[in-house]
């Protein structure tokens, strides 16, 4: 029930250089246990260099590795994504957890107890869960400013003495770690225990924040032969300073009475949730007037956490309808977007940005543009237009419109795209993106209701709540050309 | 104080340049070999005990020998390394200070026990009590940490020892019971571990002999405060309570009823795994029908959590994949179920790649064994993106999809889809080829019935037989790994395959490509063509092709590999040879004797045969007739240059695109009868032409000439530029004795008259008269044009000529364009063609004894030649 081994890679920027190990733990007594489990069969874990730079060609890193590898690539292997496994010259090193953020590589090998030769089957192994646990603990861990990152590798042996001596994986809250490395005093409860995941309680003024960032998804294709394609999503994010070793809360996530109401597909609590309304909606339920709130009873830890998850996908209508035309004409793009504001959105943006990535062919050199409203710029790197909108569509139409002319510069100095979805832009396939951000709104209308959060045992608190309504990967493809999408069933 | 000063700084600098050096070594990889001096571990062991060294750097030293030196140590040296971090132990445990530095002793401590073996020893002992003093400390506020080190400490003890800690059960459950900081969590989990190891004592001791009260109330007490837990702390006391469940009687799995249904709707990794790994160990005995399809229905949805991490997602899918493989595949012939799982599984355009991919291969699998489904919907992205990008991660995807379906549903609309997207696919991106063949013989491999290897193969070898020479050649790499895949096909025929390697080395030959690399493609095919075919039906063609490698290859190791084949295929039984190309001679295994017997010639190596350049050697030829011929391309042709031209000489350039035009000499080489040689054997003859005007023409080869006959030779020149030039031409031979001789022949002369051709109006598209006179007319206004813009695209000069008018009109009379009308007019119009695609008009008017020709063309550099040949018909009067 332990990792054998945990690897921090830093992952190289450019392709001429090599993967760095900037941190690795190992675990004798894993090991040890490893290779009485498989015998002659045991294969051990490599130097830390072979590690490095056999798990980034492993994981496809960089534009070599994303080229075709028939070990690694070939319809025979299994995939087993996030799992991985290197091929040694005395065996397979296997099952390997791997985690990406940003530039680091997180990997774990957990050990795998009692196998069949042929058994793959990743529910039978109890330590991949518990290796995964722990690589987002370190993630999360590791998310800080850059200037303190230095800092905070140092205090990586102490973070996994806490989170997994002997690599036994015991704690994977980042948070709860880092509190328990404090070692502050605490005052027992004269009865209750305290849980594992709350090691510090709070002393003073009490308070709840709980906030909902829901966001919406979309890609339109402006083709009669293509459905437009929309999710939304969001989660409930709660902080609660409340004293004493567990307080209850209760609380309805329901829908705000001068919002529009769609109904939740499910709720997916954290884990502190002791009860919840969290089942799926059945279909005939999910336009019938407002929705029921669905209740939830949890008992909070200490540190900022996600109450629960949910989807909607009654969705009728997108919050902002685009269209959008790009033609090429000799060196130069002739653009036209359209966008319009649904009038169930309420209309007041922290940001409204449209992005033209421009990311296959030669750079942009200039842009004549004519916005009805906000500002044209070109990205640094010359890859990008940015219509910067504002906040606010015009009340009465609801509707902002821009025409352009982008001249393209040197062609020598094209460069092609790195993602295939942006590799598929070329010739007449294009798309603009869209970015936005609603303050205190939700498209569902899904809100927690201030009136129904109680706290047992009873005491006074400060209740704060707040919604951000968000865009993420909002899509409005050129109509003149292909888009890339699914077939829907 | 001074000199106390600088011994403390000499030892904390001794400290801190110990971890350099093993920070130095560890980026190195090379670590573990410090540790093969024992004294290295005492140095260690001493800065432990020095105040001056930092506490920082006391630990990391502590972490590092945990790591890379406990296993390396010797008996006798870990007893002693052993009691003395006991020592240390013992002196520190109670530093609330130094809180890192105590929970890694520990931690190194017990490690060093456990990897050394020493668990029934004095030093393991001692440490067991050093440890429970610790925990004995319930509810010791400031000692939390140190508490729960030593509990996780003392678990590893018993895991390795099981049975160590018995004697300690009733006092670990009242602790347990009374801890209140979290805390508790460790004393649970060491106490379940303990409790383990009591009921699975010996396989003497029948698993009913562990009284119920020994075991039913702290594992009710457990799962009473599992709430309590963390998820990932909650592992290890699940699985000691399932063990117990397992070997004993007093115990029902039914007591995991509670945390499952609570977690039902857990989004947590762990709390998930938990639920699915108990309901894969007593599947029916704890959870009903519905709440198991409530569990499916909640890990499908977890897919689509689209505020989880990519990987957790991944990692869900992995679940179902694995959850549907072990039993809950029956679920799937339900249809609701079914229809249920493919709604939610069905990739959307907001998935990555890797989502993407593994949703289909579960869907693939969700669908009625054989039954056709809608494949092409489903990989629609997928085929999209390939198709478009030709990206290699994203076809690997597509192809895994097809995998799996085609495995799965073995019918003829999945095997269509597979032809059809491989032949789109290959037209396009050559370098997918391997990616193809892997998939081809990954479905061969897998499946008896290999009918959809067999037609995709033949389709591709189909493919790149048709394909241009020049588009093999760029991209041979990929394209001659199909031909070495079919050859080992015996229903595949495989003539036209040799035919078209012939003429893939004669035209790489002619390129400057014949190199090492492709050479080693080409012998790859042929091998495999004479292991897996007839020798019969391929003999001629193959000798031909060995043949012509081992003369237009320059690198030696092809030369002999052809050499050796070519031998091989003359000399050898279709069984002998099979025999000797097998697998076993693969990667490089000596030839033996036998084998460098059957090749021709001697096998010492003698050095290079000497060439004798010779002024005269009787050898004679004499150019016969010269045939323009014009011929059609596939696709346009590099050569053609361009003009900016509109309206109906659009159509007449687009045709010209696709012309080719070849100077085609007869000669006959001879051998004169003053010549001191009778016969002449392996003649060659090469054209020296410049490659700025002439495409590189092939060598001409002759097995033999003698003085009894003359041979007639074909060249071929194909000009780049109508450039009047002479050609040198060398020959070299074989005489009879054996000596190589190389000569000059006379130079082949390209002269003015040669270049100019009559247009070749019909297979330019323009058949009536009017038309031609209609292309003329806009030809020589672009010609003409005087534009300030673009470059001028011709070049417009007059002559006049002091003769006749039928004089010039004889002169010229092949490239006359009659008048439409049957009259003739004041202006005498003539087209001639410049090859390759050059154009001279001239427009000749009469006035009384003199011939005004003014004439356009596009090749200005001919103009001089016009001059000149003009002259000639004006001399010549």
């Amino acid at each position: 029930m332990s990792v054998r081994c945990v690897w921090i890679i830093h992952l190289p920027g450019t392709p001429n250089k090599a993967a760095k190990v900037l941190f690795t733990r190992k675990f004798p007594t894993v090991e040890k246990q490893a290779k009485r489990a498989s015998g002659e069969g045991y294969v051990g874990v490599l130097p830390d260099p072979q590690m490095a730079r056999l798990l980034v060609q492993e994981v496809g890193f960089g534009p070599a590795g994303k080229k075709f590898v028939a070990e690694r690539d070939s319809c025979r292997e299994i995939l087993q994504k996030p799992v991985f496994k290197i091929k040694t010259d005395e065996g397979e090193i296997w099952p390997l957890v791997v985690l990406q953020q940003g530039e680091l590589l997180l990997c774990c090998l957990p050990l795998v107890e009692e196998q069949t030769s042929n058994d793959n089957n990743l529910i039978n192994i109890p330590t991949i869960s518990q290796g995964f646990a722990l690589l987002s603990s370190l993630a999360e861990a590791l998310r800080v400013p850059s200037q303190e990152f230095a800092t905070r590798l140092t205090e990586m042996p102490a973070f996994l003495n806490e989170a997994a001596p002997f690599g036994c994986v015991r704690d994977t809250c980042a948070d709860t770690v880092l509190a328990k490395l404090t070692n502050r005093p605490v005052t027992l409860h004269k009865t209750d225990k305290q849980a594992a995941w709350k090691p510090l309680l709070h002393r003073g003024k009490s308070s709840i924040y709980l906030g909902i960032t829901e966001f919406i998804r979309a890609s339109q294709c402006n083709q009669e032969e293509m459905r437009d394609a929309m999710e939304v999503y969001g989660s409930v994010l709660c902080r609660a300073e409340l004293e004493g070793v567990s307080p209850d809360i209760i609380l309805n996530v329901s829908h705000a009475p001068d919002s529009p109401s769609i109904a939740l597909d499910q709720l997916t609590t954290h884990p502190c949730v002791l009860s919840a309304d969290s089942m799926p909606l059945p279909d005939n339920k999910a336009s019938a007037g407002v929705p029921a709130p669905r209740r939830i009873r949890f008992s909070p830890p200490s540190e900022n956490f996600t109450l629960c998850h949910y989807s909607a996908s009654h969705l009728q209508e997108l919050p902002i309808f685009g269209s959008y035309t790009m033609k090429p004409e000799d060196g130069k793009l002739q653009v036209s977007v359209l966008l319009k504001l649904s009038d169930q959105i309420r209309n007041t943006f922290d940001y409204c940005e449209l992005q033209i990535p421009l990311l296959n062919g030669p750079p942009v050199q200039s842009v004549d543009s004519s916005p009805s409203q906000g500002g044209v710029t070109v990205s640094p790197d010359r890859r990008i237009v940015v219509w910067n909108i504002g906040q606010k569509f015009p009340n009465k139409t609801l509707e902002v419109s821009l025409t352009a002319t982008v001249y393209m510069g040197d062609k020598s100095k094209s460069i092609a795209a790195s993602s295939p979805e942006d590799q598929f832009c070329v010739g007449l396939n294009s798309y603009c993106q869209l970015y936005f951000m609603v303050p205190e709104f939700t498209h569902t209308g899904c809100h927690v209701d201030p009136r129904s959060v109680q706290v047992s045992p009873a005491t006074k608190f400060k209740l704060t709540t707040g919604r951000e309504y968000k865009s993420n990967d909002y899509k409005i493809w050129n109509s003149l050309g292909e888009a890339l999408t699914v077939k829907e069933k | 104080m001074t000199i106390m000063a600088a011994t403390r700084r000499r030892v904390a600098d001794d400290g801190r340049q110990t971890l350099s050096n093993i920070r130095r070594n560890l980026s190195k990889g090379t670590v573990e070999k410090l540790f093969e001096d024992e004294s290295f571990v005492f140095e260690l062991l001493d800065a432990l005990y020095e105040e001056e060294v930092d506490v920082t750097v006391k630990t990391e030293l502590l972490a590092v020998l945990e790591q890379y030196g406990l296993d390396r140590l010797e008996a006798s040296c870990a007893e002693q390394v052993a009691a003395r971090l006991l020592d240390v132990l013992q002196e520190q445990r109670g530093s609330s200070d130094r809180l890192r530095f105590v929970v890694q002793l520990m931690l190194t401590l017990t490690s060093l026990v456990v990897t050394n073996d020493m668990l029934k020893t004095e030093p393991c002992g001692s440490l067991v009590s050093h440890l429970w003093e610790i925990v004995g400390r319930v509810n010791d506020v400031p000692s939390r940490r140190l508490r729960g080190c030593a509990c996780q400490c003392l678990r590893q003890l018993e895991t390795w020892s099981p049975g160590l800690l018995s004697r300690y059960k009733d006092r670990l459950v009242q602790a347990m019971r009374e801890e209140r900081t979290h805390v508790f969590q460790d004393y649970a989990t060491l106490l379940s571990t303990v409790l383990t190891n009591l009921s699975a004592r010996g396989d003497s001791t029948p698993a009913d002999s562990i009284p119920a009260d020994e075991v039913v109330p702290p594992l009710s007490f457990l799962m009473d405060n599992a709430f309590l837990f963390t998820p990932s702390g909650l592992w290890p006391v699940v699985l000691s309570v399932m063990e117990l469940v397992k070997t004993t009687v007093h115990v029902a799995p039914s007591i995991f009823k509670p945390l499952m249904l609570q977690n039902l709707t857990s989004v947590d990794p762990c709390m998930l795994h938990i639920v699915l790994y108990i309901q894969k160990a007593f599947q029916g005995e704890i959870l009903t029908a519905e709440e198991e399809s409530q569990l499916l229905q909640r890990l499908t949805s977890g897919v689509n959590i689209l505020t989880l991490r990519p990987a957790q997602r991944l990692l869900i899918l992995q679940w179902i994949k694995a959850y549907l493989q072990q039993g809950g595949a029956e679920e799937l012939q339900e249809e609701e179920t079914a229809g249920s799982l493919q709604r939610v599984l069905h990739p959307t355009v907001f998935d990555s790649l890797d989502i993407h991919v593994d949703k289909l291969n579960v869907l693939t699998r969700s669908y009625p064994t054989d039954e056709d489904h809608n494949l092409g919907e489903d990989i629609h992205y997928l085929k999209r993106l390939a198709l478009t990008t030709g990206n290699d991660q994203a076809t690997v995807g597509l192809y895994r999809v097809l995998f799996a379906a085609y495995t799965h549903h073995q019918t003829q609309r999945v095997s269509d889809a597979v032809i059809k997207i491989t032949q789109d696919l290959v037209v396009d991106y050559p370098h997918l080829i391997p990616l193809i063949l892997d998939f081809l013989l990954a479905i061969k491999e897998t499946l008896s019935d290999s009918t959809v290897y067999q037609a995709t193969l033949s389709s591709l070898h189909s493919q790149v037989l048709s394909a241009r020479q020049a588009e093999v050649l760029s991209h041979f790499r990929f394209y001659l790994q199909v031909l070495s895949a079919s050859a080992k096909q015996p229903h595949i025929q495989q003539q036209k395959t040799i035919q078209f390697l012939v003429g893939l080395v004669r035209y790489a030959e002619s390129s400057g490509a014949c190199d090492w690399e492709l050479g080693c493609a080409v012998l790859t095919v042929c091998r495999n063509l004479l292991l897996h075919h007839c020798s019969d039906y391929i003999y001629y063609d193959l000798g031909e092709l060995l043949f012509e490698m081992q003369t237009s290859f320059s690198d030696c190791d092809i030369r002999n590999r052809a050499r050796l084949l070519y031998a091989l295929l003359a000399g050898a039984s279709d069984e002998k040879l099979r025999d000797v190309l097998g697998s076993k001679l693969l990667g490089g295994v000596v030839l033996s004797q036998n084998i460098t017997n059957m090749l021709t010639g001697s096998s010492q190596n003698l050095g290079k045969a000497e060439v004798i350049h010779m002024e005269k050697t009787g050898l004679e030829w004499q150019r016969v007739s010269l045939t323009p011929v014009f011929s059609s391309l596939e696709s346009p042709s590099d050569l053609v240059h361009s003009l900016h031209v509109t309206g109906r000489l659009e159509s007449y350039f687009q045709h010209l695109a696709y012309l080719k035009a070849e100077l085609v000499y007869q000669y006959t080489l001879s051998l004169s009868e003053t010549s001191e040689y009778e016969v002449l054997s392996a003649v060659s003859v090469r054209l020296k032409a410049s490659t700025e005007t002439f495409t590189p023409a092939p060598d001409i080869h002759l097995l033999s000439i003698s003085k009894l006959g003359s041979k007639e030779l074909t060249l071929r020149l194909v000009p780049r530029v109508p450039q009047p030039s002479v050609i040198d031409v060398q020959a070299m031979f074989c005489t009879e004795d054996h000596s190589t001789v190389s000569c000059l022949l006379d130079p082949v002369g390209v002269t003015f008259t040669d270049l100019t051709l009559t247009l070749p109006w019909q297979e330019l598209g323009v058949d009536v008269l009017q038309d031609r006179h209609c292309v003329f007319d806009e030809l020589w206004a672009v010609l003409t044009a005087d534009s300030n813009h673009a470059r001028q695209q011709g070049v417009e000069s007059v002559k006049v000529v002091q003769c006749a008018t039928d004089r010039i009109h004889r002169a010229l009379n092949a490239f006359h364009l009659p008048h439409p009308s049957g009259d003739e007019g004041i202006v005498d119009k003539y087209l001639m063609f410049l090859p390759p695609s050059y154009h001279l008009l001239l427009q000749v008017v009469a006035q009384s004894n003199k011939q005004v020709v003014s004439m356009a063309t596009d090749y200005w550099q001919i103009l001089p030649c016009v001059s000149n040949y003009l002259n000639t018909i004006d001399s010549a009067t």
